[in-house]
């Protein structure tokens, strides 16, 4: 019995195909975007810009706006700061956002800009504030981008002297704006006040005005984002999304010295994504401890219905392969679940993870007995080949994991992002005892559907007991 | 309203400069260099196999078949997949030319391809990546064409411009060139003897992909042409190595590539000249120029006969949507992709279009210097309200000889007296039917001319722009030039008149509210922001 780790210093072949990995400035913007009157801006060239918003627009099924400082050949010789300071100015005066997030590309970091020096000379109108992030498209994922912005959100807007309130403060890590409202309410079980960063509630979820200069009432207000340095407990949730952040904060915490509601960091807690039963518990297990609240009994009921699903569905899954194609936050805590109700995630893909990912992963699958095989460099055409000798029941991923489903004939859950030809997948959660039911019950019909499939009506049964 | 003597000028005027401003800051529809040749231009094409030299997101991104691509059918193994150096830090400080030869090597080892094509990203230029030497080593090592393209993100050139010149000196006139292995199945010279026909065409057009292509390319056949191959459009290495046979180049583009069928005409002695294949007027005009540049009398009479079947065809269907969109009007701002479309088929179905159009010579964003066209009969009811109510409101501050340069506008005069205080209004009869004014507004005037006129139909930009919020027919199809879909050929038009019953259909979801709103109980736009009901 034995996990495998393939490709842990780096992918195998030179020729990636068919990637799994996006690249950091996407993540950058994502964060950015949950922050209430927030424009996000991309220091490069027009494409980055225009790539990485129609990404989050097909998720999401609406325009998503970000601006761009347009490099173009000049700046590669003269460098980008006419272009940016131009843009800043632009963007304030068009658009005029409460904050402009701006985050760096291949190029900007290629002709090596100097962020801080250009962000440190701009004009910035009164009562707006810039925020800048390095987040070079060629350095880490998607969430490697995410966590470059929100640890510049917390360092260079979060006040170490804010008064200290009894409250949540929640790092959340790549989620849909559907999660983040089953965490939120989670959380209000044991704390009067939580403030969620990045917050894409009421933002991602709905179109933006036709008024550019009008923002939606969603996303973290600046107030919270200056306080969170304060609160009485500090969870993060997602190691490379949102851990890095909390370091930041810390730091900051550190600083002040412990004369806070928060003694310095020791309230602070980080956790996986709470996805699936295990991790759920984990995440009430730590709201339990910060808030000094016990577990609301409302909350050990949604469990108790959660685990009764599992005790009657279990036989439907039980041995079932999954292959799982997520970032890097996901897929463990899928991946446990997976293991939980009984089926056998067997080959766990990410396009790029951090140094300590195969580790965690290889302990993990340990525990459930299950010999797997773990790719932290992985692009799809890995997981194909692998298919190819060892055929699983079911795939796990975004929308692009389609064509592996097609070509094996096996289902595909749709989880993660990006899910871009399923509209309105971004609705269902997948954190919380909640999530966990929507996962099995699309775990459920995957399978189903594929066993019906072919049969004629006269072979299909209506129901499995009668 | 009197009429004023000169030249007429077209119906709906194209706006040859036009082009996406890209001022920095400033929302920017386009994409950049790279993302015009991986994808407009080499995505399309069926048989060579494409490596991204670059970090992974530029691949990502563009590595996606969306409806464009759509029933065309992958016939290479390698045609659903995306293929990227996914160059990384180390790359970025060390080069990246080992990890391309590599790629390279291992692309060939797996699908043996006959046309590998290297498009190169930012950091690639920036860091010095000598990529032509690359490229010829590797056709050298495994004796197939290896083209790289210098399409950097940053690059001022568009990049289908950068690529399809590099197709034009590397590929064409390669047609007797075939290699030791044959032509692979989906290649135009196995088509057979007979080829190219008698009026071989090259149609370059970014429709010419999936319905486009099954719409225009049925209908150019039965008039008897060849196409030859279809740059941007739906095409491949094979077929574009006989580029050099087409005898007429059509060009059916929004894009500024006219350089390119202009040296290929030149080269090979061949006909070049636009052609529009959406909007009934625009598809006879152009059927009618091809058929004429050949001189062919049974071309020319096949042309006429399928010009009729065609309009008899839709006739009954599109006499129905006349009567039913008739008297509608119309916003339209030049500003965007396809908005030539949208007006043509507005126009088409009886709509008023009010056409509003940048002064593209001015490159920063200002608010003067907008072109205004408009049917006269609209004009009329829109001035006397606008000059009852204040006639101070409409008088501009732009210059009209800045917003419409004379060489643009033969004929054209001025009018000190019209309407009594409006001297830089433009009128003239139109070359079609009814006379439309041209004026040159500034973006408040625009905004009070367009609350007047209360078109029923805003398409994207219109409201943005100019903040009316009156249209009627609501739909993110018209609103969004991230959106929408082609309405190429002679259904194009019903297809456009669908679209437009669609949307009028689903509008009142935005434009009413229910009762326990309207009465005032709940202030719906304040609390939940957004578009939508707003």
């Amino acid at each position: 019995m034995s996990v495998q780790v393939v490709n842990e210093q780096g992918p195998s072949r030179a020729l990636q195909i068919d990637a799994l990995k996006m690249c950091p400035p996407v993540g950058a913007m994502y964060a950015a975007l949950g922050i209430h009157g927030c424009l996000p801006m991309s220091h490069g060239a027009s494409g980055c810009c225009r790539f990485q918003r129609m990404e989050l627009a097909k998720h999401f099924q609406r325009i998503v706006h970000v601006s761009s400082s347009l490099l173009k050949e000049r700046s590669a010789i003269f460098g980008g700061e006419a272009n940016l300071t131009e843009a800043v100015a632009n963007a304030f005066a068009a658009y005029d956002p409460d904050i402009i997030a701006i985050h760096t590309t291949c190029m900007s970091e290629t002709i090596g800009d100097d962020l801080r020096g250009i962000v440190g000379n701009l004009e910035i109108p009164a009562g707006r504030s810039v925020v800048a992030a390095s987040t070079p498209g060629y350095a880490g994922s998607q969430l490697t981008g995410y966590a470059a912005m929100v640890s510049a959100f917390v360092e260079q807007l979060a006040q170490g002297d804010a008064p200290a309130w009894d409250g949540l403060a929640l790092l959340p890590g790549w989620l849909n704006p559907s999660d983040i409202e089953e965490l939120v309410r989670l959380a209000h079980g044991f704390f009067g006040e939580v403030a969620v960063l990045p917050d894409p509630r009421g933002v991602m979820d709905r179109a933006p005005s036709r008024d550019e200069r009008v923002y939606l009432p969603g996303g973290t207000p600046l107030a919270d984002i200056a306080r969170i340095a304060s609160s009485r407990a500090l969870i993060a949730l997602g190691e490379e999304a949102a851990w890095p952040a909390i370091d930041v904060l810390d730091g900051i915490v550190d600083k002040r010295g412990s004369s806070g509601a928060r003694a310095a960091a020791s309230a602070s807690m980080k956790l996986s994504l709470p996805i699936g039963i295990e991790a759920t518990d984990r995440y009430l297990e730590a709201l339990a401890a910060t808030s000094g609240v016990p577990v609301p009994a409302a909350f050990a009921c949604e469990r108790a219905a959660c685990v009764e699903k599992v005790m009657e569905l279990h036989p439907r899954l039980y041995g079932k392969k999954v292959a799982l194609l997520a970032d890097a936050d996901m897929t463990l805590p899928l991946a446990e679940f997976f293991a939980g109700i009984g089926m056998q995630p067997v080959y766990l893909a990410v396009g790029w993870a951090d140094a300590d990912f195969a580790a965690r992963a290889v302990d993990m699958l340990e525990r459930f007995d299950i010999e797997g095989v773990v790719n932290p460099h992985a692009d799809r055409f890995d997981v194909e080949e692998y298919l190819e000798a060892h055929p699983v029941d079911l795939l796990v991923g975004g929308t692009r994991a389609k064509l592996l489903a097609r070509r094996f004939e096996i289902p595909l859950v749709r989880v993660g992002f990006p899910v871009v030809d399923r509209p309105l997948s971004f609705l269902d959660p997948v954190v919380g005892y909640r999530g966990a039911l929507c996962l099995m019950r699309e775990v459920l019909r995957g399978l189903a559907e594929r066993a019906e499939e072919g049969l004629p009506p006269e072979g299909l049964s209506i129901a499995e007991t009668f | 309203m009197r009429r004023l003597s000169g030249e007429a000028f077209p119906l709906i005027e194209r706006n040859a400069d036009k082009h996406l401003v890209s001022v920095p800051g400033i929302f920017y529809g386009g994409g950049c260099a790279y993302m015009a040749c991986s994808g407009l231009l080499m995505g399309p094409m069926k048989d060579i196999l494409l490596i991204t030299h670059g970090p992974t997101g530029c691949r990502y991104y563009s590595g996606i078949n969306g409806a464009r691509d759509r029933g065309t059918g992958h016939t290479v193994p390698y045609r659903a997949r995306t293929f990227s150096t996914d160059l990384d830090e180390t790359d970025i400080v060390f080069g990246g030319e080992e990890k391309l030869a590599r790629a390279i090597d291992e692309a060939v080892g797996r699908y043996h391809p006959a046309c590998i094509v290297i498009c190169a990203t930012c950091p690639v230029g920036l860091i010095g990546d000598d990529v032509e030497r690359v490229a010829a080593e590797a056709a050298e090592r495994h004796g197939i064409e290896v083209l790289p393209i210098s399409c950097e993100g940053f690059k001022d050139e568009p990049g289908w411009l950068t690529g399809a010149r590099d197709i034009m000196d590397s590929w064409v006139g390669r047609g007797d060139d075939v290699g030791d292995e044959g032509c692979p199945a989906e290649a135009r010279c196995s088509a057979g003897a007979g080829r190219p026909g008698a009026f071989p065409i090259h149609l370059m057009s970014e429709s010419y992909v999936g319905g486009g292509k099954q719409a225009i390319g049925a209908l150019l056949e039965r008039i008897g042409y060849d196409v030859v191959c279809s740059l941007m459009g739906e095409t491949s290495f094979e077929e574009l190595k006989h580029a050099s046979e087409a005898r007429l180049i059509v060009l059916d583009s929004n894009k500024e590539i006219d350089e390119i069928p202009a040296e290929l005409a030149r080269r090979y002695g061949a006909g070049f000249f636009h052609v529009q294949f959406t909007g009934l007027g625009n598809i006879d005009e152009s059927l009618r120029r091809m058929a004429a540049f050949f001189g062919d009398a049974e071309l020319m009479a096949r042309t006429e006969e399928v010009i009729v079947q065609e309009h008899e065809r839709i006739r009954p269907a599109l006499e129905g949507e006349r009567a039913r969109f008739a008297g509608l009007k119309a916003a339209v701002f030049e500003d965007i992709f396809r908005s030539d479309a949208f007006a043509n088929l507005s126009d088409e179905l009886g709509i008023g279009v009010i056409m509003v159009a940048q002064d593209y010579t001015a490159q920063h964003l200002v608010d003067e210097g907008f072109a205004v066209e408009l049917p006269e009969a609209l004009w009329s009811g829109a001035a006397k309200a606008s000059s009852d109510a204040n006639p101070s409101e409409v008088l501009p501050d732009a210059n009209p000889s800045e917003a419409f340069p004379d060489a643009e506008r033969p004929g054209a005069s001025q009018d000190a007296g019209l309407l009594g205080d409006l001297p830089w209004m433009e009128v003239a009869p139109s070359a079609k039917r009814g006379d439309r004014v041209r004026l040159a507004l500034n973006r408040n005037q625009i905004a009070d001319l367009l609350s007047d006129l209360k078109p029923e139909l805003a398409f994207a930009g219109i409201e943005e722009q100019f903040g009316y919020h009156g249209a009627k027919i609501r739909s993110e199809l018209f609103t969004s030039d991230d959106r929408g879909v082609g309405y190429f050929g002679y259904d194009g038009i019903l297809r456009y008149a669908q679209d437009l019953d669609m949307a009028s259909r689903m509008s009142h979801w935005v434009t009413e509210l229910p009762r326990w709103a309207a009465a005032g109980a709940v202030p719906m736009d304040e609390t939940c922001g957004g578009g939508a009901g707003a």
